[in-house]
């Protein structure tokens, strides 16, 4: 029974960690832009679902929009300021690295002068309730999140999958010359691309809100974490990194139960060494030949 | 007279802050011709191609389209901008999307088409010419053999109605059956009243099946003839073989 749950609550978290991150792969796979900066749109999103909840008892979950809504401009006003000047240059992709490492210490810093640095969560009922199935323990805030987090992506994927501008997405990230010779506006893809990215931060950042404790520097850990999950997946690959968000999850938290929650993080990072000593693409990628 | 599709005047173009590849371009286009570029490697071929369709934007000279809605000015238009006029680009490299289905790249092949239904009937014509695709709709297109491949590329180029379809090298890397077929595609798409700018390495296969023959060398036009009399030149020798030693 323990197992069951431990692997239930893995997989949850999981699931949010792979929200958390198809974001990131998306505006990777699309634009080439490894946004150093994604884990601090999720912090903004989470900032916006905790007042939000402080000052109009907003629940974090009908937040999500709001909070989407959000990082979504905040991600418009930064391509527009950092990104599109230099969008046609040779070196576009290892520039963007520097570009977004500033704009992480940027933001960082405003979070930091706006909100001091201490230890938030949001605490809607849920966040300390739980419910039993037979013996298995679930407590609903983790659940909840898990639950949303795959609607989301698999909402994501329906997009990508079906809609005109969804295949013109993927189109675009498997190659941007070809994608101009049907007539695409790379252009708008990418920037609607990025905002979707954004968005989707923001939306993570609402769930996170009343799953872990945040604070301004807390995206640190996260990048390094979302890093291992976009390369174990493929990077640009969404698919892969549901795959690997959810396998690494489970071990994470089978290492935290079995052996000691310290090394639960070490998870990723050791799957990241093998997997690029392995098979650098990752699981699905078609990008790092 | 025919009537003028495309017109190219003084066209210098190259890449980067490099060096002018092509200079001095000046090539007529009419309807329903094949025009044929032949030239040794280097001379400029795919470079001009590159440069009407706006994938590098020409440092000088105009390029006149005469599209649906009247006369266009391309040089300076952006690649997208330029394929929803009506004129079509098939590059070296194949330009399909590997890995969605055969029918998602027809459906971005119609990108720019917004009715629905429209898209719908341009699609079944376009299947309706190219039956093997039917067959094939589900499968990702980079999985499909070379011959299969050329078949969606023209498919995806008709469904547009294009007015003018360049193509650049449509026998690379293909045995020698298929490349029959895809000089049959093109004498066809031609005979519908399309204006087709060839660009081939296979000079004599290329010449075979257009009207025109243009010469290129070193970035200029050496010269242009009806396609049948441009073998026969003495220039093309030299152009190929090197000067001949004068007596």
């Amino acid at each position: 029974m323990f197992i069951i749950q431990t692997i239930i609550l893995g997989l949850c978290l999981g699931f949010v960690y792979a929200l958390m991150a198809t974001g990131l792969t998306l505006i990777f796979g699309v634009m080439r832009i490894v946004n150093l900066a994604h884990p601090i749109f999720i912090l903004v999103g989470a900032f916006a679902a905790y007042y939000l909840f402080v000052i109009f008892g907003m629940d974090p979950i009908f937040a999500i929009p709001l909070c989407a809504a959000t990082t979504a401009i905040l991600g418009a006003v930064t391509y527009k300021l950092v990104f599109e000047k230099d969008a046609g240059s040779q070196t576009y992709s290892e520039m963007t690295v520097l570009l977004t490492f500033g704009t992480a210490m940027v933001l960082d810093g405003t979070l930091s002068y706006l909100f001091k640095n201490t230890q938030r969560i949001t605490s809607p009922p849920y966040a300390t309730d739980a419910i039993f199935i037979g013996d298995i323990f679930l407590p609903t805030a983790q659940l909840y999140s898990g639950l949303i987090s795959v609607a989301l992506i698999i909402g994501l994927g329906l997009f990508l999958k079906f809609s005109k501008l969804g295949i013109a997405i993927r189109a675009t990230s498997l190659s941007r010359v070809n994608a101009e010779l049907v007539g695409i506006d790379v252009k708008f893809v990418c920037i609607f691309s990025f905002v979707l990215g954004c968005a989707l931060a923001g939306a993570a950042g609402s769930l996170v809100s009343f799953v872990f404790s945040f604070f301004p520097a807390k995206h640190w850990e996260w990048i390094a974490i979302l890093m291992s999950l976009v390369v174990l997946g493929g990077m640009g690959s969404i698919l892969g990194v549901v795959i690997s968000a959810a396998i690494l999850s489970v071990m994470a938290s089978l290492v935290g139960a079995f052996i000691a929650p310290a090394w639960s993080t070490m998870v990723f990072f050791v799957a990241l060494f093998v997997m690029l000593l392995v098979k650098p693409h990752g699981m699905f990628g078609k990008y790092l030949e | 007279m025919s009537e003028c599709m495309l017109k190219l005047e003084n066209i210098v173009a190259g890449y980067g802050y490099g060096p002018d590849i092509i200079k001095n371009i000046n090539l007529e286009l009419n309807k329903g011709d094949i025009k044929c570029i032949i030239g040794p490697n280097g001379a400029g071929k795919s470079t001009v191609l590159k440069a009407i369709a706006g994938i590098i934007t020409p440092r000088n000279g105009t390029v006149s389209f005469k599209s649906e809605i009247g006369d266009l000015e391309l040089s300076g238009m952006e690649t997208y901008e330029i394929m929803k006029t009506g004129l079509c680009f098939i590059p070296q490299d194949r330009s399909l999307f590997n890995t969605l289905t055969v029918s998602e790249n027809l459906a971005m092949a119609g990108y720019t088409i917004n009715d629905k239904h429209d898209l719908r009937d341009r699609i079944e014509e376009a299947l309706d010419t190219f039956p093997r695709l039917k067959e094939r709709l589900t499968q990702y297109a980079g999985t499909m053999s070379g011959g299969e491949q050329q078949q969606l590329i023209f498919a995806r180029a008709i469904i547009l109605r294009p007015r003018v379809i360049l193509i650049d090298e449509p026998s690379l890397g293909l045995a020698p059956a298929i490349v029959e077929q895809a000089f049959k595609h093109i004498e066809n798409i031609a005979a519908k009243g399309v204006s087709i700018l060839l660009v081939e390495q296979n000079a004599r296969r290329g010449l075979a099946s257009s009207n025109f023959g243009t010469v290129m060398d070193l970035g200029e036009i050496v010269f242009e003839k009806p396609a049948s009399e441009v073998l026969i030149d003495d220039r093309i020798q030299e152009l190929y073989l090197g000067k001949r030693k004068k007596k």
